[in-house]
């Protein structure tokens, strides 16, 4: 949580309404339903980690391949859950803590976090932004975070070896307009429609990668929408997708 | 054994979950800690009248009807232990709870499935370097 001290100023609260008046007693059973999955997640994945780690022993390779993808599958569990619980946390209402934010900074900082990643494919990432500076704006950096980590997640996943991705930051009349384009396999046309949908996976994006919760661009579009934002795409089936980001200067 | 900043440190783990708290011993006795259990919140505050440790490592959700807020508050009520800081952990993650354990004077909040052990060893030994 300390980097951020370096993006940003004071802090205000907003509350974003919701679909549905989830009760008290309804959001308690989801954060309970929710501990009570991911506290035997967490002793598996310390289990693991150990083995891996070979503090349990020496491991030859085939063992160490196999704990390894254990481990993997523990932790897309874990991330699932997370993303389900924050889906319906939006769902039924959230709020904003809002701060004073270098947004480009804060992209920033999200592309060097993600950099070996993408390494380990060969991508190239590039982050450009105006000339003339882009000015600090009011948003809430740990969810606009989570948005910006989601569009780069997505980018290397469906972009192949060697490929490349662009991530843009420019003012745009009275917003901020954040871009991520790849040269990746793209949104076939018939399905574009359907892209933010909760838990929907493009068949094309299935057969790069059989896992995903389906739910990552809905979190994203909730949050930037409950930022008074926009969220939209352009993309060609085998020739990338570019995401856009436009948040209201405030 | 690590010649670090938790040699020889008191670090007290209150955890419910008893192979939990196993795994946690191997990763601290390797650092050379004196660790110290309780598995409920009544336990933790009986030992910690005892005695003062040097970093407090708090469930959330402990048996028995001594919840870690509980603990954290009565802490941070004795003159004695206010200054012990206190690193709560839990697989709750809703914002109310890591805005009420902050508020109580938590120095951390932890969510238990999203970090590994040696996460975990970097947070204890950045707090007792720091002091909160």
């Amino acid at each position: 949580m300390s980097f951020l001290s370096n993006f940003f100023g004071g802090k205000k609260e907003i509350q974003v309404k919701g679909e549905d008046n989830q009760s008290v007693a309804q959001q308690e059973f989801i954060s309970l339903a929710t501990h009570q999955l991911k506290t035997p997640l967490a002793a598996i994945k310390w289990t693991l980690k150990m083995f891996i780690d070979g503090d349990a022993g020496e491991l030859n390779p085939e063992q160490k391949m196999l704990l390894t993808k254990s481990y993997e599958n523990n932790e897309m569990v874990i991330r699932l859950i997370d993303q389900m619980m924050s889906a319906d946390r939006l769902r039924a209402g959230f709020k904003l803590a809002l701060a004073d934010t270098d947004i480009v900074a804060l992209a920033q900082h999200e592309v060097d976090d993600i950099l070996p990643v993408a390494q380990k494919k060969n991508i190239h990432i590039e982050v450009t932004t105006d000339k003339a500076g882009v000015p600090h704006i009011l948003i809430d950096p740990e969810r606009i975070k989570l948005v910006i980590q989601n569009l780069l997640e997505n980018a290397i996943k469906y972009t192949f070896q060697n490929g490349a991705i662009y991530v843009d930051i420019s003012k745009k009349d009275s917003h901020i307009v954040i871009s991520v384009r790849d040269n990746g396999i793209g949104i076939p046309r018939d399905v574009q429609k359907d892209i933010f949908k909760k838990f929907f996976r493009a068949d094309n994006a299935k057969k790069v990668e059989s896992a995903g919760s389906g739910l990552g661009l809905f979190i994203a579009k909730s949050i930037v929408v409950g930022h008074s934002g926009d969220m939209w795409f352009e993309s060609e089936e085998n020739r990338g997708s570019t995401f856009f980001v436009s948040l209201p200067i405030r | 054994m690590a010649n670090n900043i938790l040699t020889g440190k008191k670090v007290m783990w209150v955890e419910d979950d008893l192979f939990l708290s196993s795994l946690i011993s191997k990763k601290f006795s390797d650092q050379g800690c004196n660790l110290e259990f309780a598995t409920t919140g009544q336990a933790a505050l009986d030992a910690l009248e005892k005695s003062t440790p040097d970093v407090l490592l708090l469930d959330v959700m402990l048996p028995g009807g001594v919840d870690g807020f509980e603990v954290l508050k009565q802490v941070k009520a004795n003159p004695k232990l206010k200054n012990v800081p206190v690193i709560l952990f839990s697989n709750l993650n809703q914002e109310e709870d890591i805005d009420k354990g902050m508020k109580l004077g938590a120095s951390r909040f932890i969510i238990k499935a999203t970090v590994a052990l040696d996460d975990i060893i970097r947070e204890v030994q950045e707090v007792v370097s720091v002091g909160k």
